[in-house]
């Protein structure tokens, strides 16, 4: 072993050793003491083991020992009874067997934690959270969103009103959500849901319609966004896979890997995939119980479909917006929404009423 | 034959002494999945301890004349810097859901907080690097931080973001020419216009990648309206659009992704040549001889490698490059190795270090 004394990064060769009476001495090769302080096994510290790689150890003043013989540290601190820490973190560290092991588990950890986990967290703490504060989180959207991309609608007032009545009725069973229908234009055929309770309908939407009752579904499945907190719930989870992806990948970017951000859209769009199956479930429930038959839901989807001209694939700016149909093949699990055939298929098939 | 015409009575003055990296993947692999575990079981905490580990096997295996360099951290003192930033970013998080205001508020402290906390990361993993036993240290005042990053700043401002080459000389400048080994200031002599020319070959590579990238789009999307025709079918087929756009975004996204790592290959290398070649540690100075073809087959191996294992060839990938990379550092020796200690410790917090840890703040030069 070497010695270094702090003061030069110049080393002398050592010998440690531990007599019958439990005290140390630390010489040099023509057997002086290198340092005086190196007596009591007590002020001894040994780094903990770390792979194949010479060990450290100092009596708490600034000379420094270093050693490649693995087994006699090891020895030494067995005869003194300690660091059995670290040796069993060693351990733990060099055995390929548990490596394997804790390797799958990690993966398929990881792998169930993002597909249960993270959506799950995030609800809890959506209900959780007190209703003002739920419904404030992204308050200011409208007012960006009329800044930059909507424009004032161009219905007649008496058109609003109509719609506007339908859609207090369809919301009467949630009276405890702050509600409002608002028309705009400008992002073509589209709907969205803010999570303060505002709901966007554009005047491209209400054009595409053949029937009202068509608009009133796609309303109640915006409902179902904001009942279920979705807003909030976006934004939990997407804060849960930036902290994970800076966690996991760290310094992802020092290895070249520019690819590192797209396993998080898979993840986010997968779960934002999840909140729109929920506000589907909500909006069948709704309609039944308004008496509106859902096959209008599956009617206007394929009909949004048609108008696209097949896949949407413009940047999902609210999170909420559920009238973009979506692409089929591998690209669906990118996409923000599941493949509209797969979604209206329930509703299309609804048993009509005699 | 020729030892008769040497003299061996003079030493020579000046000797190549290379870095040696002695790490292994699959040593390394054992100690990162265990980190990776427990960091997991508690919630974090043991993150701490796991970095202290990751860096202590980085650095012990980085050899210079038969020793490796040492990491000293006290993991409590890690993990005290962790709290705080993760509290802080909490905070941050949390605005930007329900104040915006106030969120950017927060983001200009933050901001303006930077260059304290960049250099108190600075000091700090100097102040716990050794080799030898002896430490080095990063001296700059923070005033001077906030001095150049003023300038910095105004700079990229004024001459709309053409100044970055040059800013990015003062920045690698104020980080060489700050540290020091024991009693040995570092010194950095390479030239602004080295990096201005650098960066004269390397953005038209970029911008070559993204022209193939667009031109790539145009032939798909020309492709996508002949392609009807000459199959005989619809029209506007949304199917067959579908199937189209999603075998090119399959094909291409990884394609355009890793030609991306072609400029970045060949700046960093150049970056890292410029930064540690331009080197001197007291009269001893660096080599650095990275090549750009080297560097990228190293990083589209890592890259395939990280894809197909889904992550977990990541200690593969790391120790990879970082064998790469110090196989092509070498310290020129003028004379003998030993340096003195120099007056004794100051000041360091733990937290600017787990600031850049999270990847909150950015040190990154480039290599």
């Amino acid at each position: 072993m070497v010695w270094f004394d702090g003061q030069r990064s110049e080393g002398v060769a050592a010998t440690l050793a531990l007599d019958a009476n439990h005290y140390l001495t630390l010489r040099d090769e023509n057997g002086q003491l290198l340092d005086p302080e190196a007596v009591c096994p007590a002020r001894l510290h040994i780094a903990p083991p770390l792979g194949d790689t010479a060990r450290t150890f100092h009596f708490g003043g600034s000379g420094r020992g270093e050693s490649r013989d693995l087994q006699a540290l090891a020895a030494l601190e067995h005869a003194l009874g300690r660091g059995w820490k670290g040796r069993a973190l060693a351990r733990l560290e060099s055995a390929w067997p548990i490596a394997l092991t804790l390797g799958a588990l990690v993966m398929l950890g990881g792998l169930a934690g993002l597909r249960w986990g993270v959506p799950w967290a995030a609800e809890q703490v959506a209900i959780a959270m007190p209703d003002d504060l739920a419904h404030k989180v992204g308050a200011g959207t409208l007012r960006v969103l009329d800044t930059t991309v909507l424009k004032p609608s161009r219905l007649q007032t008496a058109r609003k009103d109509e719609l506007r009545a339908g859609f207090l009725t369809l919301a009467a069973p949630y009276d405890a959500l702050p509600l409002t229908l608002h028309f705009r234009r400008g992002v073509g055929p589209n709907a969205f849901a803010l999570p303060d309770g505002t709901v966007l309908l554009t005047d491209e939407l209400v054009a595409l319609a053949t029937d009202d009752r068509q608009l009133f579904a796609v309303l109640a499945h915006e409902i179902g966004h904001v009942h279920h907190r979705h807003g909030v719930r976006m934004a939990l989870e997407g804060a849960a896979l930036s902290v994970l992806v800076a966690v996991v990948l760290g310094d992802a970017t020092e290895l070249g890997n520019v690819a590192a951000g797209m396993p998080a859209a898979l993840a986010q769009a997968q779960f934002s995939q999840a909140h729109e199956i929920q506000a589907d479930d909500f909006a069948l429930e709704t309609l039944v119980h308004a008496g509106i038959s859902p096959r209008h839901f599956a009617v206007i989807m394929r009909r949004l479909q048609a108008s696209a001209g097949g896949p949407d694939r413009s940047p999902v700016t609210t999170g909420t917006d559920p009238e973009k149909t979506s692409a089929d093949g591998a690209l669906r699990y990118l996409a923000s929404h599941p493949p509209t055939e797969a979604r209206v298929a329930r509703f299309a098939t609804w048993p009509e009423p005699q | 034959m020729s030892a008769e015409f040497e003299s061996p009575a003079i030493t020579p003055i000046q000797r190549d002494v290379p870095f040696v990296f002695t790490g292994e993947a699959g040593e390394y692999f054992r100690i990162w999945i265990v980190n990776v575990v427990l960091s997991l079981l508690t919630l974090g905490v043991y993150s701490a301890w796991a970095k202290k580990r990751t860096r202590q096997y980085f650095y012990r295996h980085t050899q210079v004349d038969g020793t490796g360099f040492e990491y000293l951290a006290d993991p409590i003192q890690i993990l005290k810097g962790r709290v705080v930033l993760v509290l802080l970013l909490g905070c941050l998080v949390a605005l930007q859901a329900f104040d915006p205001v106030l969120y950017l508020v927060g983001v200009a402290l933050f901001m303006v907080a930077s260059p304290a906390l960049l250099v108190a990361a600075l000091r700090f993993n100097a102040r716990q690097s050794a080799w030898r036993n002896v430490r080095f240290r990063f001296d700059a005042p923070i005033s001077v931080a906030y001095q150049l990053y003023a300038k910095m700043v105004g700079l990229t401002l004024v001459t709309c973001g053409f100044a970055v080459p040059y800013t990015q000389w003062m920045w690698a400048d104020f980080i060489a020419s700050n540290h020091r080994f024991g009693d040995q200031p570092f010194s950095w002599r390479t030239q602004p216009g080295e990096i201005v020319t650098l960066y004269i070959y390397m953005v038209p590579m970029m911008m070559a990648v993204y022209a193939l990238f667009f031109v790539g789009i145009l032939c798909i999307a020309t492709l996508g309206q002949l392609l009807p025709t000459i199959l005989g079918t619809k029209a506007n087929d949304p199917a067959t659009m579908d199937q189209i756009v999603s075998m090119a975004s399959i094909i291409g996204l990884p394609l355009f992704y890793a030609a991306l790592t072609v400029p970045s290959a060949f700046f960093k290398a150049r970056m890292a040549n410029l930064f540690f070649g331009g080197m001197s540690v007291g009269p001893h100075t660096v080599r650095s001889e990275q090549r750009f073809a080297e560097l990228l087959r190293v990083y589209l191996g890592n890259l395939v490698a990280l894809v197909l294992s889904l992550g977990l060839a990541w200690p593969w990938a790391k120790v990879r490059l970082t064998a790469y990379r110090l196989s092509r550092l070498t310290l020129v020796a003028h004379g003998p190795l030993v340096v003195d200690a120099g007056e004794g410790a100051d000041h360091v917090n733990a937290l600017g270090d787990a600031a850049m840890d999270l990847g909150e703040l950015d040190l990154d030069l480039g290599f």
